[in-house]
C-alpha cells in the first residue's frame, strides 16, 4: 500500500473519527435529534468507503456494520437506546484502535472486532419489521442530509428570513380568507404568489423538499384561483398542515454549514398529491401541469446526462443558441405574414446579435462573423424605410446557413472534448503500465535508487524491516501548520540576521586595523542590540509557530468521563473551558497521560455517588472543570471537582501505614504537606482498586511526567467542597527566563516565574524558630534555607557577613527564601536535559550554556521546597 | 480604468436579487435592483448604463412580461438584452416571455453561475 496513501488516510480517519465521538455524545444526550445521527452517519460513511478501499477489511467491517445501524436509527426504523449508544462507542474505540495500529505498524493489527459485529447484527435482526433495508439501500441512499446551492451565510439567511415573511402572511391570509369570503379572488391571488414566492426561493437554493411541497401547494392554489372557487374546508386545513410543515423545513437547515437534514415529509406530499388528483378530477389543466413537470425532470435528467461529456460553457452555449435560433424562426415567421412589424425585426437582429456574442464569448470566430454579418443586414434593413419583406428570403438562406455552421461547430466540439478525455484515460492507462514495468525492471536489478523510489522498493526486504520503515516515515511526517505570514515574517528575520552577521564581521575587520576604538565599540554595542531584538523575534516567531491549541487534547475527555460516570453510577459533567489555549505542540503530545489520570482520579476517587451527594445536600450531578489558560510565561490546566475533597488526616494514616512517613512526621505534618502526600511513590487512598482507577499508576507518575516536561502539579483540597489539581507547565520546553545566583564556586540559574522577589537582609534579622531559620518580611514569616547545604556544597558564607543577598521563591503559595552568595542577573536561558546518563537529579531540572561557555545547571524549584523540608525535620 | 458595466436586476424575491447581485458583482459587474417591473421602468430610466436586464415575471405591480413589453416599445432598448428568470417553465411560458421580446428564458432554480455565462454571453464577453 502506498504509504502517502495510508498516511493521508489516517489523517482524514481520525479526522471523522473526532467528528463522531463529540456528536455521539451529544446524542447520547438528545437521543431523538435525528439530525445528529446524520453527523455521526456521515463521517462514519466515508470511513467505511476509505477502508475499503484500501482494503482493510476490519476497519471497513466495523465502519460499514455501524453505518447500518446508524441508518436505520436516522430512518426511524430503530429506536435510540443505550445498548445501541454502547455498541456503537464500542465499534468507534475498535475504528480508533485499528487505527493507532495502521499508524505504528502499517497494519490493522490484531483487533477482535466479531463479539461488536456480531452484537450490531443482533439488534440489526430484532428491529421491528417493514425496515428491510438491503446494503445497496444504504449506500444509495446516503445523502438525506444534503449542502444547499448557497453562496455565502447571508444569502441563507435572507432566504430565511423572507420565508418567515412570507409564511407570516401566509397564515395571516388564510385566516383573512376564512373570515372574509368577499375578497377571496384577491387573497387567493395573494396566497398564490407567495406559495410561488417560496418555491421560488427554496429552488434557488437547493432545497428538494421545500420546493416540491411549496410546488404542489402553488398546484392546488392554481386550480382556486383559476376557476375562482372558495377553497373548502378541508384544504384549508390541509394548507394550514403545509405550512406548519414548511416551518419545520426551514428549522432544519443548519444556518452554521449550510446544509439541511429534512425531517421526513413523504405524508404530507401524499396529502397534497391526493388533493391536486382529486380538485383535477375532470380539470385538465393541473394535470397537464403535473405531466409537464415530470416530463421536465425527465429532461433534466437528460440534460445533465449530457453534461457529464461536455463540459458547461458549451451547454449553456448550445441553450442559448438553440433559444435564439427558435426567436430567429419565429421572427421569420411573424415578418412573413406582416414584414412591417418592427417589434419582431428588432427580435431577429437582438437575437442574430446574441448568437454572435455567444460565438465571441466561446470564441468560435467565424461563427460570430457569419452571425454579424446577418445582425448587420437586418439593421440595415431596419433602418431603411419600409421594403423589408425584400430581405426575407436572404434573412431565411443566411440564418440556415448559420444554424448549420452551429451545430457542426458544436458536434466538432463536443467530438474533440471526448476524444481528449479518452485520450487521457488512455494516458493514465499507459502511464500505469510503463510505471509497473519501471517497477519490475528495478525488482529485478536492484538498482541503488532506493531514494527516489522507496515506496516500490518496499516489496524486497523482509517484513520486519518493512514495518520499521513504516513506522518510521509516518512518525517522521508529524507535521504542524503553519501560517504563511509567520514564515515570510521568518523569512525576514533570517535576512535580518545575515545583515546583522554582516556588520559582526565589518567590525571585526575594524578591531583588527585598530580604528577608532570608542566609535567601533559604540557599533558593537548597536549592532549587538540589533542582534538582540532579532533573535528574540525569532524565538518569539518560531515559538507561535510550534503552538497549538490544547482542544487537540481535551476532546477526548468529555468520552472518557462519559464512560467512567456509566460505569461508576455517578452522575457528572465535564465542563471544559479554554480549550483554544495554545501550547507548544510537543507539550500537547506528552500532557494527555498525566489528565487522564487527573480526571480518572476525580471521577473515581473525587466524587461521591449521587446518593452521597444528595445525604450532604449537593446537586446530584456532580461536575469536573477541565481548565486550561495562561498565566506570565506558563499554560496552566486545571482539573477541579466539587467532590468529598481529600482528608489531609486520612491521608496522613495511610502514609503512617505504607511507612511513607512516621507517626512522628504525621503529627508535624501541616494540612497542605499531607496532601501533598498523595504525590509519594507508592501511595493510593482508594479503599478498592477499581477498574478505573488505582491501577497501580499513582499520582507520583503523575508529578513526574510533568515535571519532566519541567513543570509543576499542585493540589488544593477542602474536605466536602472539592479538589483541586494544578498543572503549571512552561509555554515551551525550549526557553525560560531564569535568574542566576552564585553559591560557592557555583552558579545556578532559579526560574523566574517562581522567583517573587530578592533582597537582602542582615544577619540580625535571621530567626531560629524550631531549628529552622526563619525571618520576616514585611510582617510575613519566611522559612529560610541556605542554598549551598541544600546543595551540598561549599559556600563563601562567613560568618563577618552582615547582609546577605536572598532569593524568595514561591512554590504553589509556599514561600522560601534562599540565602545565595550572590545575585547575578537574571537572563533567558536555554533548557538543556542532562542526559540520560545523568537522569533525573533531586534539585536540577536540567542545565544550560552560558555565553562564556560555562555550563550551569538549573535547580528546581519545588524540588528545592521539599528538600528543605526534609531537610529541616 | 474601464467603465463598468451595469445589469438591472428586477425580483420581487430578496433573495434571488441578492443572489444574484452577488453573482454578477463578483464577476465585475454593477448592479442596480428593483422590486417589481414598475420600479424596474424607473431604474431603467435613471441608469443610462444599464447593458442588460435579468427579471422576473410573476411580481407584484407590474409583472415581467409588461415590464419588457414596455421596454420594448421604446426604440432607445430595442437592442438591450433581457434574460427571463422565473419559476414557470412551461413551453407557454417560455414561447410568451420571447414574445414580449426577452433574449434568452431561464427557468429557475437556476445555477448562479449558468446565469452569468448567459450573462456574458449575451454581452459578447470572451470566456477566460
Amino acid at each position: 500500500m502506498d504509504e502517502e496513501v495510508l498516511r493521508d488516510f489516517i489523517a482524514e480517519a481520525r479526522e471523522h473519527l473526532e467528528t463522531i465521538e463529540p456528536n455521539l455524545l451529544e446524542l447520547e444526550k438528545n437521543p431523538e435529534d435525528l439530525s445528529i445521527i446524520d453527523e455521526i452517519f456521515r463521517p462514519m460513511h466515508s470511513l467505511k468507503g476509505a477502508s475499503g478501499f484500501l482494503n482493510l477489511t476490519k476497519m471497513n467491517k466495523l465502519a460499514h456494520k455501524t453505518e447500518n445501524i446508524l441508518d436505520e436509527m436516522r430512518k426511524g426504523n430503530l429506536k435510540n437506546t443505550p445498548e445501541i449508544m454502547d455498541v456503537v462507542l464500542e465499534a468507534t474505540d475498535l475504528l480508533r484502535q485499528i487505527l493507532d495500529n495502521l499508524e505504528s505498524s502499517g497494519e490493522e493489527g490484531d483487533v477482535e472486532i466479531d463479539d461488536v459485529v456480531a452484537r450490531i447484527e443482533h439488534i440489526l435482526e430484532a428491529k421491528p419489521e417493514g425496515s428491510k433495508t438491503t446494503e445497496e439501500e444504504i449506500s444509495e441512499e446516503g445523502t438525506e442530509g444534503y449542502l444547499l446551492t448557497i453562496n455565502s451565510p447571508e444569502h441563507l439567511n435572507d432566504f430565511l428570513e423572507e420565508v418567515e415573511d412570507n409564511i407570516e402572511n401566509l397564515n395571516k391570509l388564510l385566516i383573512e380568507l376564512e373570515k372574509d369570503p368577499e375578497r377571496s379572488e384577491e387573497i387567493i391571488q395573494d396566497i398564490f404568489r407567495y406559495f410561488h414566492n417560496l418555491k421560488g426561493n427554496s429552488g434557488l437554493i437547493g432545497y428538494k423538499e421545500f420546493h416540491n411541497i411549496t410546488h404542489k401547494a402553488e398546484t392546488i392554489l392554481n386550480y382556486f384561483r383559476q376557476n375562482k372557487v372558495n377553497i373548502p374546508e378541508d384544504i384549508m386545513d390541509l394548507l394550514l398542515k403545509t405550512i406548519d410543515v414548511l416551518e419545520e423545513l426551514t428549522s432544519a437547515i443548519d444556518t452554521k454549514t449550510g446544509s439541511v437534514t429534512p425531517p421526513d415529509v413523504s405524508d404530507l406530499l401524499k396529502t397534497l398529491d391526493e388533493a391536486c388528483d382529486k380538485l383535477t378530477g375532470g380539470d385538465e389543466n393541473i394535470q397537464k401541469e403535473k405531466k409537464s413537470v415530470k416530463e421536465e425532470e425527465a429532461e433534466d435528467k437528460e440534460r445533465e446526462e449530457v453534461e457529464l461529456i461536455e463540459d458547461e460553457d458549451l451547454q449553456i452555449f448550445k441553450e442559448t443558441i438553440d433559444q435564439q435560433i427558435k426567436n430567429i424562426k419565429l421572427a421569420l415567421e411573424t415578418l412573413e405574414k406582416d414584414s412591417s412589424n418592427e417589434e419582431y425585426i428588432d427580435g431577429l437582429y437582438r437575437a442574430l446579435n446574441s448568437i454572435k456574442n455567444a460565438c465571441e464569448y466561446m470564441e468560435f470566430e467565424e461563427e460570430a462573423k457569419y452571425a454579424a454579418q446577418t445582425a448587420n443586414l437586418v439593421d440595415q434593413g431596419r433602418n431603411m424605410d419600409g421594403g423589408f419583406d425584400a430581405l426575407l428570403s436572404i434573412l431565411s438562406q443566411e440564418t440556415e446557413i448559420l444554424e448549420e455552421k452551429l451545430k457542426k461547430r458544436i458536434e466538432s466540439v463536443v467530438s474533440e472534448s471526448k476524444k481528449i478525455q479518452e485520450d487521457k484515460q488512455a494516458e493514465k492507462i499507459e502511464e500505469k503500465k510503463e510505471e509497473t514495468a519501471a517497477l519490475a525492471e528495478e525488482d529485478k536489478a536492484e538498482k541503488p535508487k532506493e531514494e527516489e523510489v522507496p515506496k516500490k522498493v518496499d516489496k524486497q526486504p523482509t517484513k520486519q524491516k518493512l514495518d520499521n520503515q513504516k513506522t518510521q516515515k509516518i512518525k517522521t511526517s508529524a507535521t504542524i501548520r503553519v501560517d504563511h505570514e509567520k514564515l515570510d515574517h521568518l523569512m525576514n528575520l533570517i535576512g535580518e540576521l545575515i545583515i546583522n552577521r554582516n556588520r559582526f564581521v565589518l567590525l571585526t575587520k575594524q578591531l583588527e586595523e585598530k580604528k577608532d576604538l570608542s566609535q567601533v565599540i559604540q557599533d558593537f554595542y548597536e549592532t549587538t542590540d540589533a542582534l538582540g531584538r532579532i533573535s528574540d523575534d525569532l524565538q518569539d516567531t518560531i515559538m507561535q509557530v510550534r503552538m497549538v491549541p490544547i482542544k487537540t487534547v481535551f476532546s477526548r475527555f468529555p468520552r472518557l468521563v462519559r464512560d467512567l460516570s456509566r460505569k461508576s453510577g455517578k452522575k457528572i459533567d465535564l465542563i471544559i473551558e479554554g480549550e483554544e489555549t495554545e501550547l507548544d505542540k510537543s507539550l500537547v503530545e506528552m500532557i494527555g497521560d498525566p489528565i487522564l489520570h487527573l480526571i480518572r482520579n476525580a471521577v473515581d476517587h473525587g466524587q461521591e455517588t449521587p446518593e452521597e451527594r444528595r445525604a450532604v445536600g449537593k446537586p446530584e450531578v456532580g461536575k469536573i472543570w477541565l481548565r486550561a489558560f495562561h498565566e506570565g510565561n506558563s499554560v496552566i490546566i486545571e482539573v477541579e471537582d466539587d467532590g468529598r475533597g481529600i482528608d489531609p488526616e486520612k491521608i496522613k494514616k495511610k502514609a503512617v501505614e505504607k511507612g511513607i512517613i512516621t507517626e512522628d512526621e504525621a503529627q508535624k505534618m501541616d494540612d497542605r504537606e499531607a496532601i501533598e502526600l498523595i504525590f509519594a511513590p507508592g501511595f493510593s487512598t482508594a479503599e478498592k482498586v477499581t477498574d478505573i482507577s488505582g491501577r497501580g499508576v499513582g499520582m507520583d507518575v503523575v508529578k513526574n511526567n510533568i515535571k519532566s516536561l519541567n513543570g509543576n502539579v499542585f493540589v488544593h483540597s477542602e474536605v466536602g467542597k472539592g479538589t483541586k489539581f494544578t498543572l503549571s507547565l512552561p509555554l515551551t520546553l525550549a526557553i525560560i527566563e531564569a535568574l542566576l545566583v552564585e553559591v560557592g564556586k557555583h552558579i545556578y540559574a532559579i526560574p523566574l516565574d517562581v522567583v517573587s522577589e530578592t533582597t537582602k537582609i542582615h544577619v540580625s534579622k535571621i530567626y531560629e524558630v524550631n531549628k529552622k531559620k526563619t525571618t520576616t518580611l514585611r510582617g510575613e514569616v519566611v522559612g529560610l534555607v541556605e542554598l549551598s547545604e541544600i546543595l551540598g556544597i561549599e559556600s563563601n558564607y562567613n560568618e563577618d557577613k552582615e547582609i546577605l543577598p536572598l532569593v524568595i521563591i514561591n512554590v504553589n503559595d509556599r514561600k522560601l527564601g534562599l540565602i545565595v552568595d550572590k545575585l547575578i542577573h537574571r537572563q533567558e536561558i536555554v533548557i538543556k536535559s542532562m542526559g540520560e546518563y545523568l537522569g533525573d537529579i533531586n534539585g536540577f531540572a536540567g542545565a544550560t550554556i552560558l555565553g562564556d561557555g560555562r555550563v550551569i545547571l538549573i535547580l528546581d524549584p519545588s524540588d528545592i521546597m521539599s528538600l528543605s523540608t526534609s531537610m529541616s525535620r | 480604468m474601464v467603465e463598468k458595466k451595469t445589469i438591472l436586476i428586477v425580483d420581487d424575491s430578496k433573495t434571488v436579487r441578492n443572489l444574484v447581485s452577488f453573482v454578477v458583482k463578483n464577476a465585475g459587474y454593477k448592479v442596480v435592483t428593483a422590486e417589481d417591473g414598475l420600479e424596474g421602468l424607473e431604474k431603467l430610466y435613471s441608469n443610462p448604463d444599464i447593458v442588460l436586464i435579468v427579471s422576473d415575471v410573476n411580481m407584484p405591480r407590474m409583472d415581467g412580461l409588461t415590464f419588457i413589453k414596455n421596454i420594448r416599445e421604446q426604440e432607445a432598448f430595442r437592442d438591450l438584452p433581457i434574460i427571463i428568470l422565473s419559476t414557470e417553465g412551461e413551453d407557454k411560458d417560455i414561447q410568451a416571455g420571447l414574445e414580449v421580446g426577452a433574449d434568452i428564458y431561464m427557468v429557475k432554480p437556476a445555477q448562479p453561475n449558468k446565469l452569468l455565462k448567459n450573462i456574458n454571453m449575451l454581452l459578447g464577453k470572451k470566456r477566460s
